[in-house]
């Protein structure tokens, strides 16, 4: 219609000062394109293909050539949906991961560093035996230091995003930022290991959720394992909470009066 | 019709196409024959504009080996298309490279000696232009503007099939083909400044 304006007016390819690409295309076809078939080409075809289908050829497999179905848009909206979760996971991974290894290193290290550096209560859940002799100390400063922290989680966590991040991969761990990956291999204990680890994981703060979640917002940050969270609850809590922070209070004091204590006591 | 771009050839009965597929996997003859009834003009354009007039030679090679591999296909009608299409490009490029290696009289010489010159009959001329000499202006373009339009306007591809069949980037193949078309616009268009006149005087009197 509008393409036709140009030719003015005139109908039919009469004028073709300009011509357009649909005036090309429909010469094209004219010329090349011969409607109706050979009858005899089309015979030998059929044979071929009777012959082809008597010998079974119609059950050969498919070869990465052959395969026509939708390809574009099938790559396109898992390469939408991938694209979207690495990111996702790199986000909340990279993040994680760059902070845990500000923290605490790898979790031997954390424990020996605890004192001096005050990583977050985050080792206390990993390593809940270590605790109890420190515990006598000045029992208020502990819980304070992870409001010092805020916004840093503990490895446990950090294990817990990237188990869940694992399995939104559908167990596809290389789709894991490298680092997490790693870290989460190492957790694990290797590879093959990581399926069950994060099952292990991914189930136990659920289980533990109910305790942790008494201790108040300072424990619970500290201590989302499962077995840690649900013995504190109801007595030790309290105890532990400062068990945390004995070591450090006193190079934390200050900062742990500053901003730790509206949250600190579960009480 | 009256849209800049009409339905692409092909694109119309890619359902029956299709089916037609799907039943010949399942062993049925006659639905073959139906498939090949669709596909092969088209095909056969192709063809022509890549081998000229050995194109029948070329397409009956590509069906046998259509024949023996439909059961490895798998896809949709327009993905029979480009399925075939690229089967048929091999059978052509090969067939070239026969012919490069044993050169003989290129049928692209042979055509351009037979082209009408303007001294036909008007109408004989007209005519003529829109077939042989449109064919040959194809054939003269480069050789992925030539493919890219082909594959585009005579078998009917998409963008991202032409792509698939040609191997390259579906980007490089819509601008090889906006090019190609651009270029016969060019030349047709020239051409047509002196078909006019002919024309005209021959109505007039």
């Amino acid at each position: 219609m509008g393409e036709r304006q140009s030719d003015g007016g005139l109908p039919g390819r009469g004028s073709r000062h300009a011509l357009l690409d649909s005036d090309v295309e429909a010469l094209i076809v004219a010329s090349l394109i011969r409607e109706g078939v050979d009858a005899g080409a089309e015979q030998r075809a059929v044979a071929a293909f009777r012959a082809a289908r008597d010998a079974g050829a119609l059950r050969t497999g498919t070869r990465r050539r052959d395969d026509w179905r939708a390809r574009e848009r099938r790559y396109l909206g898992r390469s939408l949906r991938t694209t979207l979760s690495v990111l996702l996971a790199s986000l909340t991974l990279g993040g994680v991961a760059v902070a845990a290894i500000g923290v605490a290193g790898s979790p031997d290290e954390g424990t020996k560093d605890a004192p001096e550096r005050s990583p977050a209560p985050s080792s206390a859940p990993r390593d809940p035996a270590q605790k109890p002799p420190r515990a006598s100390h000045g029992p208020g400063t502990g819980a304070g230091s992870s409001p010092a922290h805020p916004d840093r989680p503990d490895p446990a966590q950090d294990t817990e995003a990237h188990c869940n991040a694992y399995e939104r991969a559908g167990g596809r761990g290389r789709a894991l930022e490298a680092t997490a990956w790693q870290r989460l291999v190492a957790a694990a204990g290797g590879e093959r290991n990581v399926t069950a680890y994060c099952a292990e994981r991914l189930e136990e703060p659920k289980a533990g959720s109910g305790g942790s979640g008494n201790d108040g917002p300072a424990d619970g940050d500290g201590a989302p394992e499962a077995n840690d969270g649900a013995g504190n609850a109801p007595g030790n809590g309290a105890a532990d909470g400062p068990d945390n922070g004995a070591g450090r209070s006193g190079s934390e004091g200050k900062r742990s009066q500053s901003d730790g204590r509206p949250n600190g006591r579960p009480e | 019709m009256g849209q800049g771009t009409e339905p692409r050839r092909g694109q119309a009965y890619d359902g029956e196409l299709g089916a037609a597929v799907a039943r010949a996997q399942q062993g049925d003859e006659a639905a073959f024959a139906v498939a090949y009834r669709f596909v092969q003009p088209g095909l056969l354009g192709y063809l022509r504009g890549l081998v000229g007039d050995d194109a029948e030679d070329v397409a009956s090679d590509a069906w046998l080996e259509i024949a023996r591999d439909l059961g490895r296909f798998r896809g949709d009608g327009a993905g029979f298309r480009g399925w075939t299409a690229t089967i048929a490009r091999h059978r052509a490029l090969d067939h070239l490279r026969r012919q490069r290696v044993r050169p003989r009289s290129s049928a692209l010489e042979q055509d351009v000696l037979e082209l009408p010159g303007p001294q036909s009959t008007h109408d004989q001329a007209l005519e003529a232009l829109s077939t042989e000499h449109a064919l040959e202006l194809v054939r003269g373009l480069p050789r992925d503007q030539a493919e890219a339009v082909l594959l585009r306007v005579v078998v009917g591809l998409d963008g991202p099939a032409a792509a698939r069949v040609l191997g390259k980037r579906p980007g490089a193949v819509r601008t090889a083909a906006h090019r190609g078309l651009k270029r016969l616009a060019r030349q047709l268009g020239a051409e047509s400044v002196t078909d006019d006149g002919p024309r005209t005087l021959g109505e007039s009197t």
